[in-house]
């Protein structure tokens, strides 16, 4: 079917696109999608999915507007899941983090009362004996944990792919190549962002890769665990997710390489449960990353300049 | 990124979120439906790629 008009254009089918043509779409905006590659072609199509908090304390408006998002998840990727009849790989099991010094353990009790006043109802910070935690959960220097009820998981690339199947269902149109009508959004991920920086003689945002393996390890209902930057994500299809690296500087924006070598071998190193599983997939990819508007304008040479720093937009 | 697109001033822009993405997806389609649909712009300051922008060529 080709729809003569669309109230509403979408350039980029990732996450952020198709999540926007799914919301438009159920109230009922004739969508269209557009993306030369297809469906969950760039960093949506991942393999790590953790859905992890802001720590509760210092609150935001970036942390409240997180808390929002990690709270309508609970019911947005149901809700795709029932339209699409595909698996996202949703699941809101939480979060274990060891406290591998002594001094953090006051740092991680304070928190307590900061998700309480913050996160409210909805979920829980606490410290809990590595002991009783079972044999998933990561070794601790102290003996001691950080688990919260906030973090989830999901399978990027499967919820994707789900979000798409989702769209058509309601109607929408993808395809790799279309008339721009009606309302126009750009969310083509890191290639927009370095095309738009380039026009715009400022750079708005870049691309950072980053490096994944997928093991062959069944824990489905387990907790995701989080160490020395690294995301264990334990899938419900029976996989298991680690990584990622964060690299600036690359050559190939999809190849892997020796440092994902490194990676999954400190992996196995700080989750002794990850030590036997084999690797099954090996994944590399671009994720976008916008420059957040310092919010000073301050002097910078004389003149007056935008000064921009990074953070996770 | 969210909100009024930083080159073309009558579309809109949706982008970023490294890290953090799928996580704000949720949150993000319902502003972004909101502000497309409605005209309803609920989006943090904190988000925006234009203002800031404009901000910068005003000076």
């Amino acid at each position: 079917m080709i729809l003569a008009t669309a109230d509403v254009t979408i350039l980029g089918a990732g996450v952020f696109g198709l999540s926007i043509a799914f919301c438009a779409a159920q109230r009922g905006a004739r969508v269209r999608v557009i993306d030369p590659n297809g469906v969950a072609q760039g960093a949506s199509g991942g393999l790590v999915g953790a859905l992890a908090p802001h720590t509760p304390d210092l609150w935001l408006p970036k942390k409240q507007f997180q808390l929002e998002s990690l709270l309508l998840a609970r019911e947005f990727w149901p809700e795709v899941e029932r339209i699409s009849g595909l698996p996202t790989g949703y699941a809101n099991h939480g979060r274990l983090q060891p406290i591998n010094e002594e001094r953090l353990i006051a740092l991680a009790l304070s928190r307590i009362g900061d998700a309480e006043t913050n996160w409210g109802d909805a979920a829980v910070w606490e410290v809990i004996s590595a002991s009783k935690a079972g044999p998933w959960a990561p070794p601790s220097a102290t003996g001691q944990l950080v688990r919260d009820t906030l973090s989830a998981h999901i399978h990027p690339r499967q919820a994707t792919k789900a979000l798409g199947q989702a769209v058509l269902e309601l109607g929408g149109v993808i395809t790799a190549a279309g008339a721009r009508q009606g309302a126009i959004v750009d969310a083509r991920g890191w290639r927009g962002l370095v095309e738009l920086s380039q026009v715009l003689g400022t750079e708005i945002g870049n691309g950072v890769k980053g490096q994944a393996a997928l093991l062959d390890l069944a824990r489905p209902g387990a907790a995701q665990l989080f160490a020395e930057g690294l995301h264990v994500v334990p899938h419900l299809d029976g996989t298991v997710a680690i990584g990622s690296t964060s690299e600036r500087y690359f050559k190939s924006p999809d190849q892997t390489d020796g440092q994902l070598d490194d990676l999954i071998a400190k992996a196995k190193r700080l989750f002794p449960e990850l030590r036997c599983a084999p690797v099954i997939e090996r994944w590399a990819g671009v994720r976008p990353r916008g420059f957040y508007p310092r919010a000073y304008v301050g002097p910078a040479s004389g003149s007056f300049g935008l000064v921009y720093r990074q953070w996770r937009v | 990124m969210l909100g009024q697109h930083p080159v073309h001033s009558d579309w809109f822009i949706a982008n970023g979120g490294f890290k953090i993405g799928f996580g704000m997806a949720p949150k993000i389609a319902q502003v972004m439906t909101a502000l497309i649909l409605d005209g309803e712009d609920q989006i943090p300051d904190d988000f925006r790629a234009a203002a800031s922008l404009r901000r910068k060529n005003d000076t």
